[in-house]
């Protein structure tokens, strides 16, 4: 059902490719300013896992601080070194969040049942595996500006020592309104080591399954799409839709423990900025 | 008649500075925007009991700006604030004369584009 409407979403967004992303016309906050929203609606957190379920979500957070240069972006500090007209570089450290598909709690934002994962299934189940640990990554990131839409190139590595892995990542950004909607769609393409990709969805002698199950996992690509649509109702009060589509890689589909080919979220719901 | 004389003894009693303090203005910097810094001219006049004749300097926060051999009975201090501080007028080895807080506000916030989509935590 998710994938289907992620293709339709694909085509409305290559439909609808026309207007312009430029500096900051439509995505700007104020200098020097805590940004505080709050998201309250209704929505889902696809599990990919093996006994993992998926996770409603009712409540999401959303905090920033822009100053000159420096930012804190929700789970994102970095600096801006390079502010051209259509050119911006930045360094950033970040909280990397592969580990919540693992976990059966989430940051304070999300709130969701807190039903505990696995399923009494009979094949390898995230229970049985240890624990996987959210991982602080460090990276630079470069936008350009372009006429259509924005253009990122960026590349992490793990600062934590978790699972000592990389990913990089291209997205094109396109902003543009309809109607009184803002719409922020996204298509991305992001490469995750195998180290990474190991440490998630490899198993091997720490996690509690017999040899035969062990499994090694390379890099690999995910390609991805996302679509946010915001509608303001007056100065503090708005509207809110949000999906994404991420696909797996097939190393990490063909994992044991893995039952999906994607990670998908889906949210709607009424927002209030403070 | 005696009423009335009394009202406008509290009415000038209230409409004029009190002599036996000291007087700082303005005590709010307006800039252009959040990201520049402000400056003005702060006029500062001493009481007339202030002890004038000591040496005393001005600060700015925990920055040293000027200092006097002798005050002057008013002064006109440029300053330049890029954030709220504090103007803290002190006796070279002595007591604080005058502490008035100072703010910075912006006629405009200055916008710049945000690097990640919102909502991110979802």
């Amino acid at each position: 059902m998710l994938p289907r409407l992620f293709s339709l979403l694909s085509l409305l967004l290559i439909c609808i490719t026309k207007a312009a992303a430029s500096g900051c016309q439509t995505q700007c906050v104020s200098a020097g300013e805590w940004q505080i929203g709050l998201a309250t609606g209704y929505g889902e957190l696809s599990n990919p896992l093996r006994g993992g379920s998926e996770q409603p979500v009712v409540l999401i957070g959303d905090i920033a601080w822009y100053g000159e240069q420096f930012y804190i972006d929700n789970l994102e500090a970095g600096y801006e070194f390079i502010q051209h007209d259509d050119l911006f570089s930045q360094g950033f450290v970040t909280v990397n969040r592969e580990a919540r598909y693992f976990d059966d709690w989430r940051f304070f934002d999300v709130q969701n049942s807190l039903s505990p994962l696995g399923s009494g299934n009979d094949s390898t189940n995230v229970k049985q595996l240890a624990d996987r640990q959210y991982a602080v990554h460090a990276g630079m990131r470069s936008t350009l500006l372009t006429g259509f839409g924005q253009i990122s190139a960026m590349a992490q590595t793990d600062i934590s020592q978790t699972h000592s892995g990389q990913l990089a990542s291209i997205r094109v950004q396109f902003l543009h309104n309809v109607y009184q909607w803002q719409l922020n769609s996204a298509l991305s393409l992001t490469w995750y080591s195998s180290e990474f990709n190991n440490y998630y969805y490899g198993i091997s002698d720490r996690d509690a399954v017999s040899e035969s199950e062990h499994y090694s996992v390379g890099a690999g690509w995910r390609p991805g799409i996302e679509l946010t649509a915001v509608r303001a109702l007056n100065s503090n009060w708005g509207l809110l839709l949000l999906m994404r589509y991420e696909h797996l890689p097939a190393g990490v589909r063909h994992s044991p423990v893995v039952t999906d080919n994607s990670l998908t979220s889906v949210f709607g719901g009424l927002t209030y900025q403070f | 008649m005696r009423l009335f004389g009394l009202v406008l003894l509290l009415l000038v009693s209230l409409g004029c500075p009190a002599a036996s303090q000291w007087s700082v203005a303005p005590q709010i910097c307006i800039a252009d925007t959040t990201s520049e810094s402000c400056s003005m001219a702060l006029k500062i006049s001493a009481p007339d009991d202030a002890p004038l004749s000591q040496p005393a300097c001005l600060y700015l926060g925990t920055q040293q700006q000027t200092c006097w051999p002798e005050l002057p009975k008013a002064l006109i201090v440029d300053v330049t604030l890029n954030n709220d501080t504090t103007l803290t007028l002190q006796q070279v080895d002595g007591p604080v004369l005058l502490t008035r807080a100072l703010q910075v506000k912006a006629r405009q916030t200055t916008s710049r584009r945000r690097i990640r989509s919102p909502w991110r935590l979802f």
